[in-house]
């Protein structure tokens, strides 16, 4: 605890120097070769739970990242623009320490295991967070003091050759709010579900990424080679686990298996590669991946084969596993500006192989996760395992998907005489193939065979782009459910940024394991849940 | 009677000196009767209002503003240049249904207007576009100064720039260019953090009725996107300059209706006087306007450029465009009511190496919003740019731009 300290005064410091030692602008170091930027940012969020009629303090997260550029030599032997970068992000959530230790949240799909507020425990015995977990969660960052070390990465140029090497977040595709072919970094959902931008969430992993400038190639221009590969850093995407904010796992008890270190490991090595050129007005690229996938599967087995034998359900037998698939896609822009002064937008990708979980819960027609009996696993193994004997709980399917988008600058001079709306709506659109009428599941979602979710996003500037209204719309046909981002900025001279916003989601009906989807899973299973927050940030 | 008539001849001199001190006056004032030295005010607009542009005639008359008178000057002109304009102007013609240019090979492509032509303005946008002009430079970095009334600094935005001419280089060697691109631009934020790393690259092709290309690598989703061609015309980062706004006009000739308007002496702002002994004086009722940069009264050419696209925020921008450089020092735009909105400013001074004319700094004023951003910068031309690394054409790429993105570029 002492070193704790320590250390969080040491970072405190160097914040204080960084941000008030310069007049306005980057901190400096080394004749102008270091440069250290960041910012120090509270976000308080409360949810306004629409059946509970409820108001919960759920978040008071104060973060303070700091970047450091480092031009380290213009040349070294072969290598030139020899640059460092890192940012270092520590950050503190107050709310699990402002409440007593009982004091836990329901979580998006277990509303019914919200704490009793006379005793503050949760109805399931057992579930919800522990004093431990409160000091991983408020401190310590995800699982360890080195997550604070976000990203670290030295990069460099051999001839047209642009490497980049350490710790990193690496970005394919063209979509927004869901992500198709950016699907090199896992995400984590577990400090504030889907609702901050992708930057927020992205978890930076080992990788070497290099891109090769061929230049113009016959009547392809600006041709480029690019090339990924982590040597076997994996994690999967974060998902709050029992008694957080944002628990969105179905299952009782998988929290075990959320409590997950990233690991390192030959067989997680991960690689692709995507060729990007322009023609004419088109800029497309064609990419392919090779990783083992984010979104779990559950391997039952061990523990059908122990409930056969014992009667007994041992949860500590379920495997959460990431088998491997392909993505192979294509992604286009375009710029339409003859007739509709656009960009049409587009991505398509095949994925071969996508592991999928046989949907138990919904195989068993049981709505209420908590009610699930040791014996109606038997019935479910019976029924569904049994005429292949081989209890396999999971199933390999090629799945499409896609999304079709539109952005445009559009003048609604009532509104705003200074500025133009920036506009974009996108269709996307999720096919598996060969499914053969068996439910399964893309992580703890619950998918069909074809789902499609729309979005809308727009936004303008006042006040010479210091105020700034956002809206995003997203709507998932097939579990129709929504989701609403609306939000306020305002920039206060070059250092302070106020922001409020509300997220707000609504859905058909209060099903926690049905009516879900793939993309969609991520609103629906938070209906009902809706937020206010406030952010002030100061940045140097 | 020697007294007497040393009494005549010191009255004769006396005299002598009066007439010639009043003809020397009346010799050296303009043909707007003012001397170098004197000042226009709000006090003597009524008489040379003819002499400045409306949105000048706006900033003395509401913001204080005060033009100091300078002597004319002239400075030779690059002779590489002159010899380009030379020997292929005659080759460029206007095609009379489009209005777009042909046989363009270098130098400037319309070197006389005949002002009863009615097809002067565009032959007077094609001269603006391919005039005389550094043919490789960085500005080492821009200040984009957000000015509320009073003076009072809102934010300060920092951004690098390169940007390279592929097509009618006068100094530099020419460079192998199959796409046929007239220029590329590549611009980058690097202050403050919320706008670090937000980057643009520009490509502008040479064949008319090709549209520019543009990319923008935005940080918070640490990707590339295509910009339309409409968000040239909005406000950079919420500033009072767009992309087409820049130099006081930006964008591609063939985008606007080009009407001539009239040929006049004008006093307009030339050869400014700034390096870093002499800072920029800010003066006037909100600090908006530039003091002591001299005024020359020059021939003008006033033409008006009608946006092509009837969504455009101006219905129309003034462009009051210099005869010997044609380059555009001001420029007045129109909102869609018809009002004065924005009134432009772009400040050169004569470079004696290279025989042309350089950027020393410019400003924006929204007169309707009560606002204005000066663009300070730093930059270097030419062989310059050497020191700084140089502009090599294989770094106008998409890479290019996810580079700077991604470290937030060093300011």
């Amino acid at each position: 605890m002492k070193r704790k300290k320590l250390f969080l005064i040491g970072i405190l410091s160097l914040f204080l120097i960084v941000a008030f030692g310069s007049e306005t602008k980057a901190f400096k170091l080394a004749c102008d070769r270091i440069e250290i930027k960041g910012y120090l940012r509270n976000q308080q969020v409360f949810r306004i739970d629409n059946l509970q009629r409820d108001f919960e303090h759920i978040q008071n997260r104060t973060t303070l990242r700091l970047e450091m550029l480092a031009n380290v030599a213009d040349r070294i032997g072969y290598l030139r623009n020899v640059t460092f970068f890192g940012t270092l992000e520590p950050f503190y959530d107050a709310a699990f320490d402002m409440y007593s230790d009982n004091k836990t949240w329901g979580g998006v799909m277990f509303p019914n295991y919200r704490p009793d507020k006379q005793t503050g425990f949760l109805t399931r015995p057992g579930a919800g967070l522990h004093h431990g977990d409160r000091d991983d969660y408020s401190w310590k960052g995800y699982h360890n003091t080195w997550a604070w070390f976000k990203e670290y990465l030295v990069a460099f140029d051999i001839g047209r050759l642009n490497l980049r090497l350490g710790k990193q977040i690496v970005t394919w595709g063209r979509s927004d709010l869901f992500r198709l072919a950016d699907v090199i970094n896992p995400q984590d959902f577990s400090w504030h579900f889907i609702f901050e931008g992708v930057e927020e969430t992205r978890i930076p992993l080992h990788i070497m990424q290099g891109i090769y400038d061929i230049g113009d190639v016959g009547p392809l221009a600006d041709v480029a080679f690019e090339f990924v590969f982590n040597p076997g850093d994996f994690t999967g995407d974060y998902l709050g686990y029992e008694g957080l904010p944002w628990n969105v796992i179905p299952e009782p008890g998988m929290h075990h298996w959320q409590r997950q270190n990233r690991h390192y490991g030959k067989d997680n090595f991960e690689w692709g590669f995507r060729f990007e050129a322009t023609t004419g007005h088109v800029n497309f690229t064609l990419n392919y991946f090779n990783a083992p996938v984010d979104s779990f599967v559950l391997n039952l087995r061990d523990m059908f084969l122990n409930l056969f034998a014992t009667g007994v359900v041992d949860e500590s037998l379920i495997l959460r596993e990431y088998p491997r698939a392909q993505w192979i896609g294509f992604t286009a822009e375009y710029d339409e500006s003859r007739f509709t002064k656009s960009i049409l937008r587009t991505e398509f990708l095949f994925i071969k192989g996508r592991p999928h979980t046989i949907d138990a819960i919904n195989a068993l027609g049981i709505r209420d996760a908590a009610n699930v009996k040791p014996g109606d696993f038997n019935n479910y193994a019976a029924e569904v395992f049994a005429p292949g004997g081989n209890l396999d709980s999971t199933l390999d399917r090629d799945v499409i998907r896609y999304v079709i988008g539109w952005d445009r600058p559009t003048w609604i001079r009532l509104l705003n005489p200074m500025q133009s709306f920036f506009l974009t709506a996108q269709l996307f659109g999720t096919h598996i193939l060969n499914r053969d009428g068996i439910r399964i599941m893309d992580g703890p979602y619950p998918v069909q065979s074809t789902e499609f979710v729309a979005s809308f996003v727009g936004w303008t500037d006042y006040v010479n782009g210091r105020l700034r209204p956002f809206w995003g719309f997203a709507y998932d046909f097939t579990s129709n459910a929504g989701l609403a981002l609306l939000s306020l900025q305002y920039i206060h001279g070059n250092h302070w940024i106020y922001k409020v916003g509300s997220n707000l989601i609504w859905g058909r009906e209060r099903n926690l394991v049905r009516d879900t989807s793939s993309l969609g899973g991520l609103i629906c299973s938070a209906r009902h849940n809706d937020e206010l927050y406030f952010n002030i940030q100061y940045q140097f | 009677m020697i007294k007497r008539q040393l009494r005549i001849i010191g009255l004769f001199f006396i005299a002598f000196l009066l007439i010639t001190g009043m003809v020397s006056d009346a010799l050296a004032a303009d043909d707007a009767g003012l001397n170098p030295g004197d000042a226009i005010d709000a006090s003597k607009l009524n008489n040379l209002k003819e002499y400045l542009s409306p949105g000048v005639n706006h900033m003395v008359a509401n913001e204080g503003m005060t033009i100091p008178v300078g002597e004319a000057q002239t400075f030779e002109h690059n002779p590489k240049y002159k010899e380009y304009t030379a020997q292929y102007s005659p080759q460029v013609t206007l095609d009379q249904s489009t209005n777009y240019f042909q046989g363009y090979t270098r130098g400037l492509p319309f070197p006389s207007i005949d002002v009863n032509d009615p097809k002067a303005g565009y032959k007077i946008g094609y001269n603006v576009e391919y005039r005389l002009r550094p043919d490789e430079l960085i500005y080492e970095y821009i200040d984009l100064v957000y000015r509320g009334k009073n003076n009072k600094i809102e934010r300060v935005l920092s951004m690098k720039v390169d940007q390279l001419y592929w097509l009618g280089r006068a100094v530099l060697p020419d460079i192998p260019n199959p796409e046929k691109v007239r220029w590329q631009e590549l611009l980058a934020f690097s202050d403050p953090l919320d706008v670090a790393g937000v980057a643009f690259l520009i490509k502008r092709y040479m064949d008319p009725a090709k549209i520019d290309d543009s990319w923008a690598y935005i940080p918070a989703v640490r990707r590339i996107r295509r910009m339309a061609s409409a968000q040239r015309s909005d406000p950079l980062l919420g500033s009072d300059w767009s992309l087409e706004d820049m130099y006081c006009y930006n964008d591609k000739v063939e985008d606007q209706n080009w009407n001539f308007v009239k040929k006049q002496k004008m006093y307009i702002q030339r050869y400014a006087t700034i390096d870093e002994g002499r800072p920029i004086k800010w003066g006037g009722t909100n600090s908006w306007c530039v003091l002591e940069q001299p005024y020359q009264l020059r021939d003008i050419y006033v033409v008006e450029g009608i946006p092509k696209n009837p969504r455009h925020p101006y219905t129309k921008r003034v462009m009051f465009i210099d005869g010997e450089w044609w380059d555009t020092p001001q420029a007045d735009c129109y909102d869609r009511k018809g009002e004065l909105w924005k009134v432009l400013f772009e400040y050169t001074h004569y470079d004696p190496e290279y025989k042309m004319l350089n950027w020393s700094f410019a400003n924006a004023v929204d007169v309707q919003n009560s606002h204005c951003t000066p663009v300070l910068y730093k930059i270097a031309i030419n062989e310059e740019t050497e020191k700084l690394g140089g502009v090599q054409p294989d770094k106008f790429t998409t890479t290019t731009l996810k580079k700077y993105g991604y470290g937030r570029i060093m300011k």
